[in-house]
């Protein structure tokens, strides 16, 4: 289930990708130009910081982007039957959209308080949803809710089945959105920083839950959160993102033994260790750039170290002088705006790695060759 | 280890007195029910913790939610009001004192909280957020109140130019920086550290701790740091103490601490904690079962209804933070089993049948 060179059918492509909001302040291009794919038995991750574009992403695949939200361009292709020719799902009518997402591509979220309704039982919840794609009565659907709620580990699923979503733990709430998720039988699950609000004890719990039902039903999983050991636990391929672009692409192993994009690179860097060590923590200067101001060229340069080193000697000088000047000592030039380089391009700079840095080994070899993503 | 944190401050009394000393601290909260409002249980938030705080020194306060470590943590301010116990800051009780001089001794005992949106006034501009202190204070006032703003935001790292700016128009880590501003403009001796980090991104969070470490040696400061991250803890504090339902059940110096833990609910919390790495990925301990409610905790040990290796005798007895053999004397554990070695790999993993 951990091979990198594909041999896991593919579930769900997606293919540049463009999703854009149309807000007041100008156009935001928060998901620009995102390619890649999720294989059954497989979990994908998307990693990033706010503001990224991975859940624009998630939301997207499920179309459910809220004006002035638009998809642009781009193309989702899902393989509902792994001998027929996929289905684009950024061109189906509504009608047929509905009869995807919940049966083949299922989704979670962060805050499972907010997607829960107060005033229902859990139960009556995850039967509507049976009710509804499946076709079942309500006594049956009930039953099947029932047997999911003890799927997921939710201990007396008869008697917590009447229970409301406040009289729950958010361990448990997360269950209950799971088993939802699931009733239906997806071949996809997209979970949205599942954890992210869950103790350690919890996650753990929850993500051995993913892992298990994973292994039982093939199913493929794309998951989307901001914290590394998550990724480094339960992924097999991972996507960094960074300002609404895939900066880095490969499977788990290679991300975190030789990671090449500067700011994959940091990112492992500032994190702290539970293994002792010393000193200071390396950080990434600045933060992380608003969706409706990504710095022109490279989305990554102000804070990259390769373009930065001297902007740390001489603060007072603007940032757009370095890279032009000849007595500047850097060693990426062509990410800066005025250096005509533009955005890199996420190439296959080794065999199965994808990165989006100029300066990355290998980098215009696969430029040169026209291997692009 | 922080080698600047190591080192013991020189004490400024001269005695080897703690900073902070906090004896016997319970803060139970009233359930009320029924038409009059009858009072029918207690939330027994934190439920008799003994901790020091020595100059210099930071403190590690880690636990599942609902553990009350941030309700110790406010206890010690005296922002929520205490049941029983003492707060001895330098020597006087803060639990004690009223008006001015409790008034005078807050100037000492600060906080950073969480949540950078929700602990600034959105229509203060950064320059009365991080000058009402001094104002309040009588330190400052005009000028030269103005100057002070300046230095204490260059000193977190903000361009003073932005001081008449509203906390909207700064990112996340900008907003925390702004509350530890605030919190540093007194000169405080000990700062609360309620999860500072945890609301921010991973490539801010460095800064933050670096930021904060930074000032702990420039002004000799304590912390009293309350965080679930686990590798945050162990990255910046120099001793660490576990809290569960209220009650500490383990504490020791903080390599000690993750090298051997002895309290099995320590070694489970240490071992759920994801790696950052791939390889590492193995069969780990996954402790079944979430905290107890706090207003109906289990008897005896509270831990016994999620320990794999509870007996009779823990579901009887309430086990006492104490020292244990072959521990050095600064490393106690709270569990009757402390002194045996424990093995999880003889522990069945539940799983879920799917």
């Amino acid at each position: 289930m951990t091979d990198a060179n594909g041999d896991n059918a593919p579930l769900l492509e997606v293919h540049d990708l463009h999703t854009r909001f149309h807000t007041e302040e100008g156009v935001v291009p928060a998901v620009d130009g995102v390619t890649w794919s999720a294989r059954r038995g497989e979990t994908l991750a998307i990693v990033g910081e706010s503001g990224c574009g991975k859940s624009v992403t998630a939301l997207s695949i499920m179309r459910l982007i809220p004006p002035p939200g638009r998809i642009v361009s781009g193309r989702v292709l899902l393989y509902e039957n792994p001998d027929k020719p996929p289905t684009d799902v950024l061109a189906l009518p509504e009608r047929r959209m509905r009869g995807i997402r919940g049966n083949q591509i299922a989704m979670i979220f962060q805050e499972p308080m907010s997607s829960l309704n107060p005033v229902f039982s859990i139960g009556d919840q995850i039967a509507e949803a049976v009710a509804l794609h499946q076709g079942l009565r309500s006594t049956d659907a009930m039953d099947a809710a029932i047997d999911m709620l003890e799927r997921v580990g939710i201990a007396a699923a008869r008697q917590r089945s009447r229970e409301y979503p406040h009289q729950m733990s958010g361990g448990m709430r997360q269950r209950v959105m799971i088993a939802m998720a699931l009733c239906c039988d997806p071949s996809l699950l997209i979970a949205d920083e599942p954890t992210t609000a869950l103790d350690v004890t919890v996650q753990a719990q929850i993500l051995d839950l993913l892992r298990d039902l994973q292994n039982k039903r093939d199913m493929g999983i794309v998951i989307i959160t901001h914290d590394l050991g998550v990724v480094a636990q339960i992924a097999d391929h991972v996507c960094v993102m960074y300002a609404g672009r895939i900066v880095e692409r490969t499977d788990v192993k290679e991300l975190f033994k030789n990671p090449m994009h500067p700011y994959t690179i940091g990112l492992l860097e500032s994190l702290p260790r539970t293994v002792a060590h010393s000193g200071r923590l390396k950080c990434i200067p600045g933060s992380v750039p608003n969706p409706a101001q990504f710095p022109e060229g490279c989305r990554f340069h102000p804070r990259c170290p390769l373009t930065r080193r001297l902007a740390d000697e001489s603060p007072a000088r603007p940032r757009e002088e370095f890279g032009s000047s000849g007595d500047v000592l850097l060693r990426c030039v062509r990410g800066t705006p005025n250096a005509r380089g533009g955005q890199p391009d996420l190439l296959e700079v080794r065999p199965g790695h994808f990165v989006a840095c100029w300066e990355s080994e290998g980098y215009d070899a696969a430029a040169g060759s026209g291997r692009s993503s | 280890m922080n080698q600047a944190a190591a080192k013991p401050v020189p004490d400024a009394a001269g005695n080897g007195r703690p900073l902070l000393a906090i004896r016997g601290l319970k803060t139970h909260f009233p359930i009320y029910r029924g038409l009059f409002s009858r009072v029918v249980g207690h939330v027994r938030a934190v439920d008799g913790i003994d901790l020091d705080i020595h100059r210099g020194q930071t403190l590690g306060l880690v636990g599942e939610s609902g553990c009350g470590k941030t309700t110790a943590g406010r206890s010690i301010l005296r922002l929520v009001r205490p049941t029983a116990g003492s707060v001895l800051f330098d020597g006087t009780d803060i639990l004690t004192l009223g008006g001015r001089k409790l008034r005078t001794i807050r100037r000492y005992l600060q906080m950073i909280f969480q949540d950078p949106v929700g602990s600034l006034n959105p229509r203060m501009s950064v320059a009365s957020i991080v000058g009402e202190p001094l104002e309040i204070h009588r330190l400052a006032r005009g000028r030269r109140l103005r100057e002070r703003v300046g230095e204490l935001l260059a000193r977190v790292g903000l361009d003073p130019e932005d001081m008449n700016r509203y906390p909207h128009e700064f990112s996340g880590g900008q907003r925390q920086r702004i509350g530890i501003a605030r919190a540093i403009a007194l000169n405080p001796r000990l700062i609360v550290c309620d999860e500072p980090v945890s609301a921010l991104d991973v490539s801010i969070q460095s800064q933050i701790l670096n930021l904060l470490a930074d000032l702990r040696d420039e002004f000799h400061l304590s912390y009293l740091f309350i965080a679930h991250n686990l590798s945050v803890v162990r990255h910046f504090c120099n001793e660490v103490c576990v809290m569960y339902l209220g009650k500490i059940v383990e504490i020791a110096p903080v390599d000690q601490l993750y090298e051997s833990p002895r309290h099995p609910y320590t070694q489970a919390l240490l071992a759920s904690a994801p790696q950052a790495d791939p390889s590492a990925r193995s069969d780990r301990v996954v402790l079944s079962g979430e905290v107890p409610s706090p207003a109906d905790p289990p008897s005896g040990c509270a831990f016994h209804p999620r320990c794999p290796f509870a007996t009779e005798h823990c579901r009887l007895a309430t086990p006492h933070l104490t020292t244990k053999q072959g521990l050095s004397p600064d490393h106690m554990v709270a569990c009757h089993h402390a002194d045996e070695v424990l093995s999880w790999s003889d522990i069945p993993r539940r799983k879920p049948q799917v």
